[in-house]
């Protein structure tokens, strides 16, 4: 009787073991995109963040926001592609640093073009430590499909691309960036990204020269 | 008698989607030649030694955009060319002229203009849902039609745009015979940008080619120059509409090679539309 009480106590230890990571990953995809969205629309329906002098302030703070569900070292490496591997931790570090600044110039900077639009949650797909989630923004007339895809990261949830209507946003650099690394080195797509930067801060908007 | 001209009708529109097909055919052969220099994924990416400090799970990442499309571009020489032009054109004579017209014209009347010609492509819609056969598409295409027509005085007003979700369709309606076929299984061919159009494949070009006979505006008595101004003027209006946050110029302003992102949204664009 003792023994098999033993028995019942080390079959649910066992069991409790085994949930603990699905449980440290508690929030599910869905909950953990709905929240980051969330957290962004409310900051933009703040109207100090719409002012045009408190601009790069407001940035900052979206782009702090945007860390803690956008896992950029996995969007880095993914939009940069093979040639990663290869690549020296200084030089990645400094890609990642070089992509996101890019990112922020471009797309953060169109997030308050983009706000009191409704997004609906759709559809969740998980497989394993990778997931999917669907959701539907309405604007006016437009419905735009915009797919999530997130990855298990140290037990959270975190954003690596973001799919709209068909549109990878990581798959889209990728084939940018192949451009560059066909013909040269992770030191040359660093520059070409770099360039690009200081084009857009002075107000140019010409093609790149590539 | 009635039923005759109903059999009779249906005899035209089988015959007419044989003809559309059939020249998708022939542009199909045409396109075979082009096979042998077809290359993966826009020339490939660089292959690379894997390092073992990082996990190589880019086979992993990739299976999850096994739907992503592969199209060669032998022709980017020329296509680089006509996407200089196009982009100075639309940043140095487009969008000014746009926004100078969105100054001048207030909202409403811009809208009446886009919901007129969007009412006058009803039949690009309409035998591209028959074609694809979403019938619920169709149908809620000619009820549109019929209610924009005579209720949205010829088409300027939406009198059907707050209509309730039962409105619409399962899949979203056709929006022209390039996505009809790649339904058919058709591949887009090799990429091509066209002076002006844009961003198109063989199969773009086809569908375009088979969408303006399904535009009355080309049974029209104009003159190439009237046809073309009107043209012009439906696009002046579309983008003046679009001035704010426009996808281009997201996608543009923020790409390393403008070209490639232009030509990577389209692709997969295209594939998506054909795939709904």
């Amino acid at each position: 009787m003792v023994c098999k009480k033993n028995v019942l106590a080390i079959v649910l230890g066992c069991l409790l073991l085994l949930g603990a990571p699905a449980a440290e990953a508690a929030q599910s995809p869905s909950d953990r995109v709905r929240e980051g969205v969330d957290q962004i629309i409310r900051m933009l329906s703040d109207p100090a963040m719409q002012d045009p002098a408190r601009h790069d302030d407001a940035i900052a703070r979206l782009r702090e926001v945007a860390e803690q569900y956008i896992d950029f070292d996995l969007v880095t490496k993914y939009a940069v592609g093979r040639p990663w591997l290869n690549m020296s931790p200084d030089l990645r570090a400094q890609l990642r640093e070089a992509f996101v600044s890019l990112l922020e110039r471009s797309y953060l900077k169109r997030i308050p073009a983009y706000g009191g639009q409704n997004v609906e949650y759709k559809r969740e797909d998980i497989a394993g430590n990778n997931a999917k989630v669907q959701t539907e923004i309405i604007d006016k007339d437009k419905k735009i499909i915009v797919e999530f895809r997130l990855k298990i990261v140290q037990g959270t949830w975190m954003i690596y691309d973001v799919v709209a209507e068909g549109v990878s946003l990581v798959m889209n650099y990728r084939s940018q960036f192949a451009e560059v690394l066909n013909k040269g080195t992770g030191e040359d797509l660093l520059k070409t990204i770099q360039d690009r930067i200081e084009q857009i801060d002075q107000g140019k908007e010409e093609e790149p020269t590539s | 008698m009635n039923g005759q001209k109903e059999g009779f009708r249906l005899l035209v529109m089988v015959l007419t989607a044989a003809l559309l097909l059939g020249v998708a055919g022939v542009c199909f052969a045409a396109e075979a030649p082009a096979q042998p220099v077809r290359v993966a994924q826009f020339g490939g990416e660089p292959a690379s030694v894997p390092a073992n400090d990082v996990v190589d799970d880019f086979d992993d990442f990739d299976a999850t955009y096994s739907d992503r499309p592969l199209i060669s571009d032998p022709l980017s020489g020329w296509n680089r060319f006509w996407f200089q032009i196009n982009d100075s054109l639309y940043r140095g004579v487009f969008r000014p002229v746009a926004e100078g017209y969105a100054w001048v014209v207030p909202p409403r009347p811009r809208t009446w203009v886009s919901n007129f010609f969007t009412n006058l492509l009803f039949p690009v819609r309409f035998i591209n849902d028959m074609l694809t056969g979403k019938w619920d598409a169709a149908f809620m295409e000619t009820s549109k039609f019929v209610a924009n027509t005579s209720f949205g005085v010829l088409g300027l007003g939406d009198v059907t745009g707050g209509m309730p979700k039962n409105w619409e369709p399962e899949r979203p309606t056709a929006d022209g015979f390039d996505q009809t076929l790649g339904k058919a299984g058709f591949g887009p061919g090799i990429y091509l940008v066209w002076p002006l159009v844009g961003p198109s494949s063989i199969r773009g070009t086809v569908g375009w080619v088979a969408d303006a006979y399904c535009d009355p505006l080309t049974y029209g008595r104009f003159t190439f120059l009237e046809f073309m101004g009107i043209r012009a003027y439906k696009n002046l209006n579309d983008l003046s509409l679009q001035l704010q946050g426009n996808e281009y110029e997201t996608l543009t302003d923020g790409a390393v090679d403008q070209y490639a992102a232009v030509r990577d949204a389209y692709i997969r664009y295209r594939a998506k539309k054909v795939a709904d």
